[in-house]
């Protein structure tokens, strides 16, 4: 089909700011002066340290909040004019699954574009619907719906000029039967009733993380 | 101008009207966003070559020698500020760009695929589609059969 008005690409990282606390400001200390423990602790997987400094850090307000209660430690706050420093940090948590949207708009000029048109609808919205196994015992199973490879061409060649996709699932397929802002449809003839002008919207998501070791191919 | 269905005439590359029974017709420009009208002096500005052409569809009435045809059509019945941006379905001999769409169906389908005739396709190919523009959906060049006689020839 025609590449559609609005291609876009996202990149997008979650990074999330954690506050390691005392503690943890300690142990960050502990190992920039200290090699081998240094080496020792960057050993451990980046999940697991965050999440030692996060329990760390609850634990320590937890107990010193028990112990001394936030009135106390607000008004020790107030009076000696200095607040806890939560030494924040950005921790690297992973990245999203890439979406993509696909925005068409069909206008058929004749029945046979027509037909066209909703033959590309039914396409997409039975490719994108899972199935139910015939049969008592397999009705309890969805059967996968299709998944589709997307590509961008160009003078009869796939256009590399643009990132490439990779193998998605149809999340959402959107139809607007009335695009021309009413209902107007083809009267009679080989399709009695076929619209005028059809919105159709398709949502994909990548079933695959993009690393470096994909973007460096150019997904 | 069939008296029963919608009728489409393209005027070059810029205007597209499409002529419905009766009183639903549109005028519609072609997705590239030229405004067909401007303001309210000059309520319509149409291309020189769109208008020719629209003096050549209609030459048997002399109302459309008028300076402003699209007045004309809408005296007659045409919605001109209907506007819709249409595009083609991918049939543009004249656009060489395009994205396809392999569809990979799941191994244990019961709605299997069978393998294809070609015979739409070399229907169509050689008169409408660019050669590279079209691509039988699934990614082993088999194409869908029929269930329960829905789905005709799928083309993307």
């Amino acid at each position: 089909m025609y590449i559609p008005p609005a291609v876009q690409t996202s990149y997008a990282t979650d990074w999330d700011n954690v506050g390691l606390g005392v503690p943890g400001a300690i142990l960050k200390d502990i190992t920039s002066s200290n090699p081998s423990l240094s080496r020792a602790v960057k050993e451990i997987s980046i999940s697991v340290a965050a999440a030692f400094a996060k329990d760390a850090v609850d634990f320590a307000t937890n107990s010193v909040s028990e112990s001394l209660g936030t009135e106390v430690i607000g008004g020790v706050s107030m009076i000696a004019r200095a607040a806890i420093n939560p030494h924040l940090e950005m921790i690297f948590k992973g990245i999203n699954f890439r979406e993509f949207q696909f925005d068409f708009k069909f206008t058929p000029r004749s029945p046979q574009e027509a037909q066209t048109a909703l033959n590309i609808i039914q396409c997409f919205k039975f490719y994108s619907a899972p199935e139910i196994k015939t049969g008592a015992d397999d009705a309890r199973y969805y059967i996968y719906p299709a998944e589709f490879d997307i590509e961008f061409w160009s003078n009869g060649r796939p256009n590399t000029a643009i990132n490439k996709i990779s193998t998605c699932a149809c999340t959402s397929v959107n139809i607007n039967w009335t695009g021309s802002g009413g209902w107007s449809s083809f009267r009679t003839g080989a399709i009695n009733g076929a619209p005028v002008e059809v919105n159709l919207s398709l949502q994909f998501k990548e079933l695959e993380i993009m690393t470096k070791n994909r973007i460096g191919e150019n997904f | 101008m069939g008296a029963n269905h919608a009728s489409t005439f393209e005027l070059l590359s810029n205007v597209r009207i499409t002529f419905l029974s009766h009183k639903e017709r549109y005028l519609t420009p072609r997705s590239d966003n030229v405004p067909l009208y401007f303001q309210d002096d000059v309520k319509y500005s149409i291309p020189n070559m769109t208008y020719k052409y629209i003096l050549d569809m209609f030459p048997t009435l002399p109302q459309f020698n008028s300076p402003n045809p699209l007045n004309v059509l809408e005296q007659n019945g045409y919605n001109v500020n209907s506007f819709t941006y249409p595009v083609d379905l991918g049939n543009d001999p004249g656009e060489p760009h395009c994205i396809v769409f392999y569809i990979n169906e799941s191994g244990n389908t019961q709605y299997t695929t069978a393998p294809a005739s070609n015979s739409a396709v070399q229907l169509i190919q050689p008169v409408v589609l660019h050669q590279q523009r079209y691509k039988l959906i699934t990614n082993n060049q088999i194409k869908p059969i029929i269930p329960n006689k829905i789905y005709p020839e799928f083309l993307l």
